[in-house]
């Protein structure tokens, strides 16, 4: 049986009446990069912000690393190996690349300055230690964001969207540092509408419609699955998944 | 007028920079809970009284000299600010403004009535450190000397621990997005208890150093609260170097406008002045600057 | 026939009950109403007022009442706040049918309740308010017991004026009180033939006053003298030391007057004077021993508040007993008659209700002490002048 570093059962999240997800289960093999896609609405956000304990008002259970983390604070959950990033960009706008950075450190990392200077220099960022993230393209901020994630060295990182408005270079940059470290053991789970990324880089691939996992299965079954052709619906998503 | 003689005018100077730096450490603490809670503390002025308070009572039961108390008094109410911040401004956060403006309204009354009941409304001060330095035709007030150094000394450690250190980032970070902070493995709640004891504490320091200008009463709180509020207008909202200009500005403008005009123009000033900031740079003297 | 009956037994029950209401009346005692400050900014000052009023009651009562009659006291909190004074005294009037009334505390809350009081043309004795404006508004029913803001320093004016004197610095508040001294400042020292060469009003917040030391200085004027409060007027001499300004005297409204003026001052305030409406050691019949006798109930020296409580019971009780009845035209008529001499000091009111029989005391700090100056006959110590230069200290 293979060891899964990730395990969510059941969840469920409701606004207002409205059922966002309906009893989602997910298991994540460890030190594998697992893609996540449907439509817009289909609770895939949600989804992420249940897990990383932004929102915790959902029902059921997240293990992680076989350890209850649903209900917990994200910063706890941050501290337990789970990071990820925002489908929009968030750095701190009035802190510098390095500051960004450091903050995301472990409580008591003393390294936490050469590693972001070590991060800093492996993405050709180097020279924008000392600017503002404001100051910042949005490219620069998008790969200023996934450094961060990578300053507490978590096992598992969420990513939403990450090459959303990102240029072409960066997003290289970008994909290559993502097989880099799981290279090195991390585990990814990647929203994402571009089936190459996801054909190229996930061993296995869920399909979520309406709040409700429809499908998974490795990356090829699921492209050729019929259910995932209707949900995927109209417009760029059905040509995304038609490509 | 004898008033442009230099020294006259260097008088007027070094009283208004003393003054200001007072103001300056009160208003740099509104400021930061502002900016990292965006919640306005109406009752930041009280924490200085109870600070105040605080000190007299030890100066007077135990003879301890109010500059010794301090070591005292700021951590005292460093911790009460902490479990202020944890049973009750905690729950007020990310609420709308009119919520945390009525909570710490009502902090403010609490205070100043038990202030009341404790202390009556007799006015208290401490006969200590007394007179002044005298240079030449220069006569700088002691205690004003010294509540004005520490102020700046205070101001300028809280400014780097913000700057420098991890925590003092952390700060920072809440301060600019307190949901992306969270996801950055820093403990949101327990920056925003840090940041709002750090800031009456600050306040607490200010008070201290007060009862050996002024005398006070429970009640004497408004009228430095309203001035706060103009500095950090003045310096833009949520921005602790920003109040600390202010600060400092007001105090010299008071200075000088009841050197050369009244001293009852020189109380109307802040808010003149708030006024006068507003049409040049709607979102204050620092705001502006930081929005690039 | 039957009819006949029944109206005349109607008007003997009539009669009866008349009868019956008037003897009731007569057994209950005369209720005197008053708005107290026992929270808020006056509280601590409402409560020894108020002690002062209960001590005249039980005294009263003691010696058997007025007319025969015992007193009881009627009060409520008004809280400092003129608002609530206005609806108590309201409520007092209409609803408790009080049959005297005293005043509250502060010139704020009775210019409000004196409104109350003139609309049901009903006398208020007010011990507790100093501000002239009260007896210029026309009305026929507030009598004052304190010594009016605008006559408090025309004693040290004079004593001044007598030392050779000529120039006065004046420096007050922006609020009523404070005013009202400045504006008798001014006319009492124009009459003396001073000169008010430094005239300046300042913020109610202000804390820092060396910007007008400085411009002080520039003029040096002979004396100063401070329309303000107890902490206006300790940050004005600290600074005045720390910016060496001089001057022979230095006299202010109601710092100097209070305890804790030498408490926040220490060795500067010697050699400060200023005003109190009244102490125990003055020389007034009956002062000392209602001094002893409250410091004996309540474990403190009264201060000028307790005084001016116990001394407005004592006015009432002499317009009663002149008037021979609670009827309010003739405890009014009573009122403005009135020349008498009670534990708070004269009483005499002019035709507005204005006080104008009371002097104004004037105390230095004289080796840490509070000493009554001036006037003469009341003096516990000669002033100490002039004003020992700082560097001599």
């Amino acid at each position: 049986m293979a060891d899964h570093i990730l395990v969510v059962r059941g969840v469920r999240r409701v606004f207002g009446g409205v059922e966002a997800l309906k009893g989602v289960d997910l298991d994540v093999v460890r030190g594998s990069v697992t893609g996540i896609i449907g439509p817009n609405g289909s609770g895939k956000t949600t989804l992420f912000q249940v897990i990383s304990g932004m929102d915790r008002g959902a029902t059921g259970s997240v293990m992680l690393d076989g350890r209850e983390i649903l209900g917990c604070r994200p910063y706890f959950v941050y501290q337990c190996g789970l990071a990820r990033t925002f489908q929009l960009s968030r750095v701190f706008p009035q802190l510098t690349v390095l500051e960004n950075l450091i903050v995301a450190a472990r409580r008591h990392d003393r390294g936490a300055r050469s590693r972001a200077l070590e991060l800093l220099e492996r993405v050709k960022l180097e020279a924008y230690n000392e600017v503002l993230g404001s100051d910042l393209s949005y490219g620069q901020q998008r790969l200023v964001e996934f450094l961060r994630v990578l300053m507490s060295d978590p096992s598992v990182i969420l990513l939403d969207e990450p090459a959303a408005g990102v240029n072409p270079t960066l997003r290289a940059t970008l994909w290559d540092m993502v097989r880099h470290l799981n290279g090195l053991g991390t585990t990814f789970v990647i929203i994402e509408h571009n089936m190459d990324v996801i054909s190229d880089l996930c061993q296995e691939v869920y399909v979520l419609s309406e709040g409700e996992v429809i499908a998974r299965g490795s990356r090829r079954s699921v492209a050729t699955n019929s259910c995932s052709r209707r949900i995927s619906g109209s417009g760029a998503a059905h040509e995304r998944f038609a490509a | 007028m004898a008033l442009f003689e230099p020294t006259i005018l260097l008088q007027l100077l070094i009283a208004g920079l003393l003054t200001g730096s007072l103001y300056a450490l009160l208003a740099s603490g509104l400021n930061l809970v502002f900016g990292v809670m965006r919640v306005i503390n109406i009752a930041h002025a009280e924490f200085m009284l109870l600070g105040a308070y605080l000190a007299w009572v030890l100066y007077v039961y135990a003879n301890v000299h109010p500059l010794l108390s301090l070591f005292i008094v700021v951590p005292a109410v460093f911790g009460i600010g902490w479990v202020l911040e944890r049973t009750l401004i905690e729950h007020v956060v990310g609420r709308p403004l009119l919520t945390s403006l009525l909570a710490t309204y009502g902090v403010s009354i609490i205070m100043v009535n038990a202030g009341l009941l404790v202390f009556a409304s007799d006015f208290k001060s401490v006969p200590q450190l007394q007179g002044a330095i005298v240079i030449g035709e220069l006569a700088i007030s002691k205690p004003r000397l010294v509540a004005g150094v520490l102020a700046v000394i205070l101001t300028f450690a809280v400014y780097l621990f913000l700057e420098i250190t991890r925590l003092g980032k952390a700060v920072r970070a809440v301060a600019e997005h307190p949901h992306v902070a969270t996801i950055c493995g820093i403990d949101v709640q327990r920056i925003r208890m840090l940041t709002f004891a750090l800031a009456v504490a600050m306040a607490a320091a200010a008070g201290v150093m007060l009862t050996m200008i002024y005398s006070f009463s429970p009640d004497t709180g408004a009228d430095f609260i309203q001035k706060c509020f103009a500095i950090i207008i003045i310096g833009g909202m949520g921005n602790f170097l920003g109040a600390f200009y202010g600060g400092v500005l007001l105090g010299v403008v008071e200075a000088f406008v009841g050197g050369f005009g009244t001293t009852q123009w020189a109380e109307a000033v802040a808010y003149l002045l708030l006024v006068l900031v507003l049409l040049i740079r709607p979102t204050g003297l620092k705001g502006m600057a930081d929005v690039k | 026939m039957s009819r006949f009956k029944a109206l005349l037994s109607m008007f003997v029950v009539c009669v009866a009950a008349q009868t019956l209401s008037v003897a009731l009346a007569d057994s209950k005692e005369f209720v005197v109403g008053a708005s107290v400050a026992l929270s808020g900014k006056y509280a601590r000052t409402g409560q020894e007022q108020l002690h002062g009023f209960q001590m005249w009651v039980d005294d009263v009562n003691a010696r058997g009442g007025v007319l025969g009659r015992k007193m009881r006291l009627v009060h409520y909190d008004d809280e400092s706040k003129p608002e609530v004074g206005a609806k108590l005294y309201e409520k007092l009037i209409t609803q408790d049918k009080v049959d005297l009334l005293i005043g509250p505390y502060s010139s704020a809350v009775t210019m409000a309740a004196s409104t109350v009081a003139e609309k049901h043309n009903f006398p208020m004795v007010s011990s507790g308010a100093s501000s002239a404006k009260i007896w210029e508004r026309g009305y026929k029913n507030t009598f004052g017991l304190y010594t009016l803001a605008e006559v408090y320093m025309d004693p040290i004016l004079e004593f001044a004026k007598n030392n050779g004197l000529k120039t006065v610095a004046l420096i007050y508040e922006n609020t009523a009180f404070p005013r009202s001294v400045a504006a008798g400042v001014r006319t009492k020292a124009t009459a003396l033939g001073m000169k008010v060469v430094f005239d300046e009003e300042y913020g109610k917040a202000s804390t820092d006053f060396s910007s007008m030391i400085l411009k002080m200085k520039a003029i040096k004027p002979d004396m100063v003298i401070g329309g303000s409060y107890l902490p206006d007027s300790t940050a004005f001499m600290r600074q005045a030391r720390e910016n060496r300004l001089y001057a022979k005297i230095f006299a202010f409204a109601v710092g100097p007057g209070l305890p804790d003026f030498g408490k926040n001052l220490g060795a500067d305030a010697n050699g400060v004077m200023g005003n109190t409406q009244w102490e125990p050691e003055l020389k007034i019949p009956g002062a000392g021993e209602f001094s002893k006798k409250y410091k004996a109930k309540y474990g403190h020296e009264p201060g000028y508040h307790a005084g001016g409580g116990y001394g407005a019971g004592q006015v009432l009780e002499a317009a009663v007993t002149r008037a021979l009845s609670v009827d309010r035209d003739k405890v009014r008529k009573a009122l403005y008659e009135l020349d008498i001499v009670t534990t708070f000091g004269r009483f005499k009111v002019d035709g507005t209700g204005k006080q104008i029989g009371k002097p104004a005391y004037a105390v230095e700090w004289i080796n840490g002490e509070r000493e009554i100056i001036l006037p003469k006959d009341a003096a516990t110590h000669d002033p100490v002048f002039p004003f020992q230069d700082w560097s001599k200290r």
